[in-house]
């Protein structure tokens, strides 16, 4: 949807968001006793951490850094 | 006197708690076994009036379900519970937050008073943050419309803290004032479990406090809960807040809109712990879906949403329904001009805070509760 061109910041704080949610949701799961669920939790947390490095990289070289 | 009941043995009341753990367990299983169901019929349909059989059901599992839970609270009294410094003040507020909800509904106001010292007790945040907001659901309830509810922190003549409701209803009759705590006992007839104060009481003491219903002086109740302060070994929480506190979601339907599946899961998965009804859309279409067959009390949306505009989609919600409160949780600030963004109540920036998401939604739904009663139309919040 962004100009293609332009350095796009916005989407690593879209990563960053996914990163908040799953570290709150392995607390959940840890207060609920639930390992299953904090591992899954936890894979995505990975994911969503990959994911905002993958982008801050490409922004990063729109910039010229 | 000479019909005064004989007080049961502890051997018997001990084999009498077994015996209601194991039914209460036995009833549980089923209970998730309805609720599974019912959750699959609601995901299988698009027919409003299963749909909306689906969500009766689901609510009075959910109703049968928290009966289960406040008698194994009752019968856990021996169990060892692990305390933290609780912050009085947070406390009432939050379950100020959650008892004006029910409030709303009815035409009570619930109102705050500071008249003590900041205090900090030791407990379980989450069971006392149950006592209050059960003695303030019972406050509201026996109110009359346009009353006030008041939930007042003050100390204690002991040096202890107290954490006091008052209400202006009719007042609890002399000769009840102590019945009302026993289990089972209610004056609600069948809208009434008969547990609510009597686990209250249960808990209270369980945390070394006192709980006691007083006349108000000019009519209604005064609820009184007593707790000692916090010593010097008890550890601070392990978080300040959380969203897996349960039971004060406002029981309002949320409809998350996001395209990514991870964000859009791990949202369900913490406003379903926060205690609501959600329903999850990833693109423009199945949004609209969603919302024109669930009416959700509040929608949360991203601004990006793949091929779809955020800002078309929620245009297309508010014309189905203008007075739906939508919060937009975005990377993205929201475009300047457009005239949906007027028409946002809540603009949170991702990262966003789950805890803060949580609170905006709670307010945002007990204010759509109280327009739909006749109240102000939800008002735009500072992002």
């Amino acid at each position: 949807m962004g100009d293609p061109e332009k350095p796009d910041f916005h989407a690593v704080r879209g990563a960053l968001n996914g990163v908040v949610l799953q570290l709150e949701v392995i607390r959940l799961a840890l207060d609920k006793g639930d390992d299953a669920m904090a591992r899954r939790a936890l894979a995505a947390a990975r994911d969503a951490a990959k994911t905002a490095a993958e982008r801050l990289d490409a922004a990063a070289a729109k910039v010229g850094e | 006197m000479g019909d005064a009941p004989e007080r049961p043995s502890t051997r018997v009341l001990a084999s009498l708690g077994q015996r209601a753990g194991e039914v209460a367990h036995d009833f549980d299983n089923s209970l998730t076994a309805i609720a599974a169901h019912a959750t699959l019929i609601r995901g299988a349909t698009d027919d409003p009036e299963v749909l909306e059989h689906a969500r009766a059901i689901l609510r009075a599992a959910r109703t049968a379900s928290q009966v289960v839970e406040r008698v194994r609270a009752m019968l856990r009294g021996g169990e060892k519970h692990e305390r933290v410094q609780v912050d009085v003040e947070a406390l009432a507020d939050e379950a100020r937050v959650a008892v004006a909800a029910r409030g709303d509904k009815r035409g009570v106001t619930v109102v705050r008073r500071r008249e003590g010292h900041a205090a900090t007790v030791a407990g379980d945040p989450a069971e006392l943050l149950q006592v209050v907001v059960n003695l303030g659901n019972n406050a509201v309830d026996a109110s009359p419309d346009g009353a006030e509810v008041a939930i007042v922190t003050a100390d204690t003549l002991d040096g202890g803290a107290a954490i006091v409701v008052e209400d202006r209803g009719a007042g609890v009759p002399d000769e009840l004032r102590e019945r009302v705590f026993e289990p089972f006992f209610t004056t609600k007839g069948s809208h009434g479990t008969g547990l609510g104060l009597a686990l209250c009481r249960a808990i209270v003491e369980r945390h070394g406090g006192a709980l006691a219903l007083d006349p108000r002086r000019g009519g209604g109740t005064v609820a009184r809960v007593a707790l000692p302060l916090a010593g010097d070994d008890v550890p601070a929480p392990r978080h300040a807040t959380s969203v897996a506190i349960r039971g004060v979601g406002l029981d309002a339907r949320v409809l998350v809109v996001d395209d990514d599946d991870g964000t859009r899961e791990a949202l369900r998965v913490l406003l379903e712990a926060a205690g609501f009804d959600v329903t999850i859309a990833a693109d423009g279409t199945s949004a609209v879906t969603s919302f024109a067959t669930r009416r959700p009390d509040v929608v949360v949306s991203d601004l990006e949403l793949g091929e779809d505009d955020g800002g078309a989609v929620i245009s297309q919600l508010l014309a189905i329904d203008r007075a739906v409160p939508v919060v937009l949780a975005s990377g993205k600030d929201a475009p300047v001009g457009a005239p949906w963004v007027a028409r946002v109540s809540a603009i949170l920036r991702k990262p966003v805070s789950p805890v803060e998401l949580v609170a905006t939604i709670r307010r945002l739904a007990a204010q759509r509760r109280g327009a739909m009663a006749g109240a102000d139309t939800p008002r735009r919040e500072s992002p």
